[in-house]
């Protein structure tokens, strides 16, 4: 699956969020590295993944541009991708959640 | 002579600079030297490269400026270098903290950035901290935000034009994320920031290097530059503009020291004859002069695909900000042999100039970047780019618009550039090169490039960059540089001086960057008589010439002001 698939089934469903969030990590990371995304690791954070500051920081908005979510870069280079999936799970609100929702346009802020 | 249009306004830089070693020129290494031995900012040359309009060329042309093309700005930085390397920092950290201005500031944030400028005032770039140099994200200051805006506390240290400096780009943390500031220094409350003490450095004596500390220093919300914590991003894409814009003062010091060997070698006489007669003399000046230029084609092209090839800039300005401050070194140290006790000494030829840019120089591999850093950034670069797997790699770009001097690379639009961090998926310097074939030498580069990209894909990166990924960046590195020596010298022979459009140039370019590999050139060795390019240097010198691919021509009355049209190829002049 592709990134944007990948992205848009994580923002359509409100089942398996684990799974669909961790198809778009490896779906990201795999387009970073040129690799398959099957053959991305998801137990290492990034930075023990040699992954350097400038591709963190794409990285970083690459999901804000996909998801709507403001990952620090600091927090994105040291937590296990595993825990980010489960971040991402939680934060990313689904078109559903959404239309409930007031002032959905704006990015959650891990940030703050 | 054809001078392509990038370059009409160093020309003119040039002859308002004046002659160096005349001591009543405008400009003169005589006085620059004794601001220097005082460790006193050179103002009054500072004075002469505003009235003759650099700020402009600092200012992109929305905002009132002349800035579009980034060739013509590393060519400026250089005039200013190889005049005093002194000159050309002090108006890059303007530059380097007007550029998130010029990309992301609001109208108002960019208006007083602008008129500051303009009025010969200076800008500093705040990213330094005691302990946080390379590694940014260790930044302590911090941003707050307030009611009224944001409360700075920390204490910014190695900041060039940190005193001086009317405005000031600022990077702080705002949260768990880090934000960009511009902060303009005269409307701050005077009771909370102070100026550092000058820092006494080895080199670049007459920098303003010194640090602010602020203390709840209150900011109006307006100071923010661009997305809210979105500063590390903002720096990241501006570094690369600045990376490649460093090489410039690298390329100038090393300019300086070769004219002053050249010029040395000719005048000095032993065994009755001149210093030029000496073989092991020739051959320092003819390795110098070979650095130089091989420098020259990387850091061109780097400025060039700024605005040509913008996504892969972050592995280009990389391999420019490593090699070049290296082979810009190594040309001021070989220039410096030549010279003998004459360097060692603080005065006699051009006033013990070398000496200073010997010293000047060494600051090049550190600033903006340091030289390891910028092989960790090509590692990690090198991984996509070498990945098996294609992904969207998008048009390819063609060798011949980054290398055609003739043809202007396209205008820069600070509004359109946006965040540039995606990874680099193609390198078409390194790629898309095939030949000449130069008696066996390609064969081995291309031995080289295939070897290269499969110990890259089996590099294990589960602990971080692996060792050995720096040890291949760097021979990536000169492999970058043999390919761009290639492209400049295939697609701009016509406008080179005949010694150096001879295939034997660029085979005794390639000869060098063999070695540096540990590969020997295969027999016969380097073809250009070393002969033939050092009667070139000597010949280029004495013409008042500085040597330099597009060796331009010497100043001449009359152009002091004209800063020429720039629309146009070329002007034969
Ligand atoms: C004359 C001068 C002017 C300056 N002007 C400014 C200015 O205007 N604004 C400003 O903000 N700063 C300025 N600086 C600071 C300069 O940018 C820093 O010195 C530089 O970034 C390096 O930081 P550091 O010296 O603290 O080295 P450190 O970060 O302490 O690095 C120590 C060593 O570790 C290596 N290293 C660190 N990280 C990595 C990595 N990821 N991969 C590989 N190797 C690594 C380095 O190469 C170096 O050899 C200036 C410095 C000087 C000397």
């Amino acid at each position: 699956m592709d990134r944007p698939t990948a992205a848009a089934v994580l923002r359509s469903s409100d089942a398996d969020r684990h799974t669909h969030a961790a198809a778009y990590l490896r779906s990201l990371l795999a387009g970073c590295l040129g690799t398959a995304p099957d053959q991305v690791a998801l137990d290492q954070p990034l930075e023990a993944q040699g992954f350097d500051s400038v591709t963190i920081a794409g990285i970083s908005v690459i999901i804000e541009e996909d998801l709507g979510v403001r990952v620090p870069i600091a927090e994105l280079a040291a937590s296990g991708l595993g825990e980010l999936a489960r971040l991402l799970a939680a934060d990313v609100r689904t078109s559903e959640r959404e239309a409930g929702e007031v002032g959905a346009d704006a990015p959650v802020d891990r940030s703050r | 002579m054809v001078t392509p249009a990038a370059y009409r306004s160093s020309v003119a830089l040039e002859a308002t600079l004046g002659n160096p070693f005349d001591p009543a020129a405008p400009v003169p290494y005589r006085s620059l030297i004794a601001r220097d031995e005082r460790e006193q900012r050179p103002d009054e040359a500072f004075e002469v490269a505003h009235q003759w309009g650099i700020s402009r060329h600092l200012t992109p042309t929305g905002e009132g400026g002349r800035l579009t093309c980034f060739e013509e700005l590393l060519s400026l930085l250089r005039v200013l270098a190889r005049r005093d390397p002194v000159l050309a920092v002090g108006h890059g950290a303007s530059l380097f903290a007007g550029l998130p201005v010029w990309m992301w500031g609001t109208a108002a944030q960019r208006a007083l950035v602008a008129e500051r400028l303009a009025a010969g005032e200076f800008g500093a770039i705040a990213i330094s901290e005691d302990r946080a140099g390379s590694d940014l994200l260790a930044t302590e200051t911090t941003a707050t935000p307030t009611r009224a805006g944001f409360r700075l506390d920390g204490e910014k240290r190695l900041i060039s034009n940190a005193t001086r400096g009317t405005f000031c780009t600022v990077l702080a943390r705002s949260g768990p994320c880090l934000g960009l500031f511009l902060l303009d220094k005269r409307a701050l409350p005077a009771d909370r920031f102070r100026h550092l003490p000058k820092v006494p450095t080895l080199g670049l004596r007459g920098n303003d290097l010194s640090g602010i500390a602020f203390d709840r220093c209150e900011i109006p919300v307006s100071a923010r530059l661009g997305g809210a914590g979105r500063g590390l991003e903002m720096l990241l894409t501006a570094s690369s503009y600045v990376r490649v814009l460093a090489c410039g003062i690298a390329l100038g010091a090393a300019d300086g020291a070769l004219r002053i060997a050249a010029d040395w070698a000719r005048e000095r006489r032993l065994y009755g004859q001149n210093l030029l007669a000496l073989p092991p003399v020739r051959e320092r000046l003819s390795a110098a002069c070979l650095d130089l230029l091989t420098a020259e084609c990387v850091a061109v092209s780097a400025a060039r695909a700024l605005t040509l090839g913008a996504d892969r800039s972050r592995l280009w300005s990389s391999v420019a900000k490593y090699m070049v401050p290296l082979l810009c070194e190594r040309t001021v140290r070989n220039a410096a042999r030549v010279l003998s006790a004459r360097f060692f000494l603080r005065e006699g030829p051009a006033s013990g100039m070398l000496q200073k840019f010997a010293r000047d120089s060494a600051v090049m591999g550190i600033l903006d970047g340091t030289s390891m850093v910028q092989l960790n950034l090509i590692a990690s670069a090198l991984r996509s780019v070498a990945a098996p797997h294609a992904q969207d790699r998008g048009p390819d770009l063609d060798p011949t618009s980054l290398f055609s001097l003739t043809t202007p690379a396209p205008p820069w639009r600070p509004r359109h550039t946006g965040l540039q961090l995606r990874p680099v998926a193609r390198d078409e310097i390194t790629q898309a090169w095939d030949g000449p074939r130069l008696a066996g030498r390609f064969a081995l580069f291309d031995a080289e490039r295939t070897g290269l990209t499969r110990r890259i894909q089996a590099l294990t990166w589960t602990h971080g960059t692996p060792r050995t990924a720096y040890a291949l960046a760097r021979r990536h590195c000169l492999l970058h540089t043999a390919a761009a020596c290639r492209h400049t010298w295939v697609h701009n022979r016509r406008l080179l001086d005949p010694e150096l459009a001879t295939p034997q140039w660029l085979a005794a370019c390639w000869d060098r960057l063999l070695a540096e590999l540990g590969l020997g050139p295969p027999e016969p060795a380097a073809g250009l008589p070393e002969d033939d390019l050092v009667d070139w240097l000597s010949r280029v010198c004495s013409e008042g010439r500085w040597p330099s691919l597009l060796s331009l021509p010497p100043p001449s009355k009359g152009q002091h002001h004209g800063q020429a049209n720039r629309r146009g190829g070329a002007a034969v002049q």
